[in-house]
């Protein structure tokens, strides 16, 4: 029998999971190398421009922002190096707070700070989930609703906002102003954005210079303030491969076009339609509720690179289980029975994890769609509707992977 | 024909019977299903058409969509 490798497992132990298949299908892996990797000098360099800053503002007290576990950037060293710097300009520990900008999502526990943050920045610094409800009004109303946000990150005399960047489905790319909005707004505005985009008036995948939702919430940071933005790309493999520092706008579009560079797959050269595809979606597997990024490389497309009746498999860790999200989970205001996806154009879908009960899968996906825990049980499936010489294109970092 | 009743004829669907059957005039659309992304570009249209009106890029908002009543609203003070 032949091999798929995927990747697996993002923050619960990050390995390569291998899946037999049969030996006729004609396999076409769409790889992302992760070569490139910013060195140490390159980022002290960056934090200079940090260090300079806060020598010019002298401001009393800092707070670090950053995203959570369902984003797949690692902290560890890139915080402590930071910090280091911060603390060598006389801002002890008890002047800096670190805040989760979580948005709806679930709180991280000290296991999950451990690791995002690394133990450096969590044994020494004070960190913070963001509360919707520990928020204040900052005198901006959007369209009716009057916006509040996070109540430390308002008072903070020294903003830094670190975030990955990411492939997202209505702000182009994740990060930058989206960290404030909705990342540490109150829950009528998380709601607003997330209703917003539902009924179609916002952006889309992999834009941020066209994008209206971006133009709106880059309008109400310069209301409350952001000193100091690190833009972080990161590798499929989550190492970090540059960073952007510096204005919120500026950094944030720099660190986009780096992203979407190397994000970028090409599949146009492909000769004939696929007659399946597997969307692995490493790295942002760690719950149900993300596994929708798996389809990136299809929402993205705008070569038609599967065949009409051509199969779909979606395969995730999923190792925290289904996840949490306030808004579209279930119990949320958003929450909504599942239904077939329509970019999906009819595609049959099966989906693949070991980590999530049927039950779990049926509350956020269509009943028309296959949900199998059993590897085998996976190849099957996708076999049964194949012809021996199929041809079967593979996304292993499908999460990321925009497509041409 | 009133303005709310020209909209459930166009948003009606024979999938969406059970929510329509005690849909309140204040009731979230976007909740219960009945607009989504794609109707919603359809709804704006058959407004303009329907109504003689022009949807202002600035008025797209959930508030003025998200409801008959706040449809109906929105469509009055145009």
């Amino acid at each position: 029998m032949a091999e798929i490798k995927l990747p697996w497992g993002a923050w619960y132990g990050d390995r390569v999971r291998a899946f037999s298949i049969p030996d006729s299908w004609q396999v076409t892996q769409f790889d992302l190398l992760s070569e490139k990797r910013i060195k140490d000098s390159e980022l002290a360099e960056k934090l200079n421009l940090l260090g300079n800053d806060l020598q010019f503002k002298k401001p009393k007290n800092i707070i670090i922002v950053v995203d959570d576990l369902t984003r797949p950037v690692l902290l560890d060293s890139l915080l402590k190096s930071m910090l280091e710097k911060i603390a060598a300009l006389g801002y002890t520990p008890e002047k800096v707070k670190i805040l989760i900008g979580l948005g709806s999502h679930k709180g991280l526990d000290e296991e999950a700070l451990l690791k995002k943050l690394g133990p450096f920045a969590v044994a020494n610094y004070l960190c913070i989930n963001h509360d919707p409800v520990d928020t204040i009004d900052i005198d901006v109303v959007w369209g009716k609703t009057p916006i509040k946000l996070n109540r430390h990150y308002v008072e903070a005399g020294y903003k830094i906002v670190i975030s990955g960047l990411t492939p997202h489905s209505f702000a182009g790319f994740s990060g930058g102003a989206k960290m404030l909005f909705p990342g540490l707004a109150d829950m009528d505005t998380i709601a607003k954005t997330h209703k917003s985009v539902l009924m179609g008036f916002m952006g889309k995948l992999g834009d941020v210079e066209q994008n209206k939702f971006r133009s709106i919430i880059e309008e109400f940071v310069r209301n409350v303030g952001l000193d100091f933005f690190i833009g972080v790309v990161i590798n499929a493999d989550r190492s970090i491969r540059n960073i952007h520092c510096g204005d919120y706008i500026n950094a944030h579009r720099n660190a986009a076009k780096e992203a979407r560079d190397y994000y970028l797959t090409k599949i146009d050269e492909i000769k004939e339609p696929f007659d399946a595809v597997i969307l692995n979606a490493y790295p942002k597997d760690s719950e149900l509720l993300q596994a929708e990024n798996a389809f990136i490389p299809i929402k993205s497309t705008k070569t038609n690179f599967l065949k009409e009746d051509a199969s779909v498999a979606v395969t995730s860790a999923c190792s925290e289980g289904m996840g949490y999200h306030g808004l579209f989970g279930p119990g949320g205001v958003l929450y909504r029975n599942p239904r077939p996806l329509r970019f999906l154009k009819g595609h049959p879908v099966t989906f693949f994890s070991q980590n999530v009960s049927e039950e779990e899968f049926y509350k956020l996906y269509s009943a028309e769609y296959h949900f199998i825990n059993e590897e085998k049980a996976l190849i099957q499936k996708l076999a049964d509707k194949l012809t021996g010489n199929a041809r079967i294109a593979v996304f292993p970092y499908a999460s990321l992977q925009l497509t041409d | 024909m009133d303005i709310k009743q020209k909209l459930i004829d166009f948003l009606y669907d024979d999938s969406l019977k059970d929510e329509f059957k005690d849909l309140d005039p204040d009731d979230s659309l976007l909740e219960l299903g009945i607009v989504d992304s794609v109707k919603m570009l359809d709804l704006i249209g058959f407004i303009e058409d329907t109504f003689e009106i022009k949807v202002d890029e600035e008025d797209l908002y959930p508030e003025n969509f998200d409801s008959l009543n706040a449809i109906e609203e929105y469509i009055q003070s145009k």
